[in-house]
């Protein structure tokens, strides 16, 4: 129950901005543990979207290192990337990001078909999901028909669909509502348990970050506490 | 994509019509002309003081080779008939051989005499060798059999001197003349001959011409015209005459039709090269719009060649449709053209354009859609691999 998951150390990664070299992450180290959500809470540009993009093997950190399942990933090819990101990250992002000319369950079959198995039985997996996360009348619609809530349940149903064992959530709420902020907070809490998930909950929202079980407050690329 | 899919099919079609229709008059010329002077002419003797001709050795296969006709000196005609056409006659290659016997004359009619080129001939021999029967317009081949004064005389000798089968007209040679009688009308298409050319037997043109032996000449026909170059320079190397395939006889006309045929394919290729760029066009953009998609795709576990593979399928679904419209559209444009009402007359003879229905121009138009497509696909596919997607997700965000 509490074995770290994903174990970060001593991560630091910059980029150019235009001629300007920022440096988006100094020397983070923190440890998140199965079955729980763990909210990494700071101002804007103090570098938690660059650690999950980093998490979620989207870049390469300059220094540092990321162990997931007691497996480094710098000793991992691309390929290997891929399918680690594939098979063991769900990816929810503040703007949904589904594809607008699939349906909502295409959309959340999409990685199970790129992982390999049978589109029917990634379609019927996909339903049941849905189903579970209240979207059952609403399978067939494209996802830019559905509201700001139901496409981000859409969002995390696509993130769940190969069951992976680590969330990275990129302020999932920030687009919502209050009603459905609470609605996707408890589902990604519920899924934590009972699934036994890792959720890293990137969030500007405090209330939601003090309801995790752990948080950690980043500024400037540091973690300060 | 639409227009680039019409540019697509327009571009094959326009390919395959103007191929078939190029090749479709090069292919007619050259039956024409094989049925006229036949694939090889064997004529005068040859002196080969300078080594004009070579025997080369390759790979244990014998080959000719002419380094140059220009210094080499000639005996008019060929001197020795029956050895010549018995040495021909060994020849595996050889299906047709036809002694001509050829002399300037002039005809005479009540009203005008009119100067003709007179071909003697064994029409026996002769229809082996040419398409004479099926240019016959006029009488048959029976009654020139039958009459040892019967005359084939081209069509437009008839029309000038207003002569029909079995009108009598007086040929005068050199030495002799004779009172003909007209066996038959021909056309070949070919104007030089069909307002010159007559057709008498050898013996009748041996006597106009006072000539009892030697100076004539051998037209040949062979079971694959396409050989007639090397199997004229292994006749010549063998017998030690001058003999000349079609394809050197006609040069200036094939260079035409090579030329014609290269202009057109260059044409249409370009047709086919813009809608390659239209397509490149169309998929940059798509590419830079689904710059985020492809983010998407890649933040899910998608890898650079997944996301190559869905730009380059996209490129063959619209290469696949092109083909199948642009194969319909060549064809039916084929058959359409091929009922153009055109009268060409000159070196050739037709009522028509003349179409040559070839695989391979349908294999030529897809090889080259194929490529210009495939060009304009991969490279805004491997573009759309190289998305770095943290880059673009934080900057959508």
């Amino acid at each position: 129950m509490d074995a770290a998951l994903l174990q970060v150390r001593d991560l630091n990664h910059s980029f150019l901005e235009g001629e300007e070299k920022v440096h988006a992450l100094r020397g983070v180290s923190f440890n998140a543990n199965q079955g729980e959500i763990t909210s990494i809470i700071g101002p804007s540009g103090c570098g938690k979207s660059t650690l999950l993009y980093l998490l979620g093997l989207l870049d390469q950190p300059d220094s540092g290192e990321i162990i997931i399942n007691n497996k480094s990933i710098s000793k991992l090819n691309e390929i290997q990337k891929n399918r680690l990101r594939n098979e063991k990250i769900g990816f929810i992002f503040q703007f949904h990001f589904l594809i607008k000319e699939l349906s909502a369950r295409e959309n959340v079959a999409l990685p199970a078909i790129k992982k390999g198995d049978d589109s029917e039985d990634a379609l019927k997996r996909a339903d049941q999901i849905l189903n579970q996360l209240g979207l059952g009348k609403k399978l067939d619609r494209f996802a830019n028909k559905l509201s700001g809530g139901e496409q981000q349940r859409v969002a995390i149903a696509r993130a769940l669909i190969n069951s992976p064992s680590l969330i990275l959530a990129d302020e999932p709420t920030g687009n919502l509502d209050t009603a459905n902020s609470e609605i996707v907070f408890d589902l990604l809490q519920n899924l934590s348990r009972e699934q036994n998930l890792a959720v890293l909950l990137v969030t500007h929202n405090n209330q939601l970050a003090k309801r995790c079980d752990r948080f950690i407050s980043m500024n400037d690329g540091l973690i300060v506490d | 994509m639409t227009m680039s899919l019409i540019g697509i099919i327009f571009g094959i079609s326009f390919f395959i019509v103007t191929q078939a229709q190029t090749s479709g008059f090069q292919t007619y010329f050259i039956r024409t002309i094989l049925g006229t002077n036949g694939a090889i002419r064997v004529s005068d003797r040859f002196q080969d003081m300078k080594e004009t001709v070579n025997k080369i050795s390759q790979d244990g296969k014998f080959k000719f080779e002419f380094k140059s006709r220009e210094d080499a000196e000639y005996i008019e005609g060929v001197d020795y008939p029956k050895n010549v056409r018995s040495a021909l006659s060994t020849f595996p290659s050889i299906n047709g051989i036809s002694e001509v016997f050829e002399i300037n004359a002039v005809l005479q009619t009540k009203s005008r005499n009119y100067s003709v080129q007179a071909h003697g001939i064994r029409i026996s021999d002769h229809i082996t060798v040419s398409e004479i029967e099926n240019q016959l317009r006029h009488g048959s081949i029976e009654n020139f059999l039958n009459d040892n004064m019967g005359i084939f005389i081209g069509n437009r000798v008839a029309e000038r001197l207003n002569l029909h089968v079995n009108d009598r007209v007086n040929l005068v040679g050199q030495k002799e003349n004779f009172q003909l009688r007209v066996s038959g009308i021909f056309e070949t298409g070919v104007s030089e001959i069909d307002k010159k050319r007559i057709y008498i037997s050898l013996p009748t043109a041996r006597s106009i011409a006072g000539k009892r032996f030697g100076g004539s000449i051998f037209q040949l026909s062979i079971y694959n015209p396409e050989d007639a170059r090397s199997i004229a320079a292994q006749i010549q190397q063998t017998l030690g005459h001058r003999t000349v395939s079609w394809q050197e006889r006609e040069k200036v006309w094939l260079d035409v039709f090579k030329a014609l045929r290269i202009s057109s394919a260059i044409t249409v290729s370009t047709i086919l090269l813009l809608s390659g760029l239209g397509m490149f066009n169309v998929f940059a953009i798509m590419v830079i719009e689904k710059t985020r998609d492809v983010a998407i795709l890649r933040s899910i576990g998608f890898e650079p060649k997944d996301i190559s593979a869905i730009f380059l399928w996209q490129g063959i679904v619209v290469l696949i449709a092109g083909i199948v419209g642009g194969v319909f559209f060549g064809a039916l444009g084929t058959y359409l053209v091929s009922q153009i009402p055109l009268k060409i007359r000159g070196i050739f003879t037709t009522d028509s354009f003349v179409v040559n229905w070839d695989i391979s121009h349908y294999i030529s138009a897809i090889l080259i859609a194929t490529i210009f497509v495939t060009i304009a696909s991969w490279i805004p596919a491997h573009r759309a691999s190289k998305v770095e997607p943290a880059k673009i997700i934080r900057e959508t965000i």
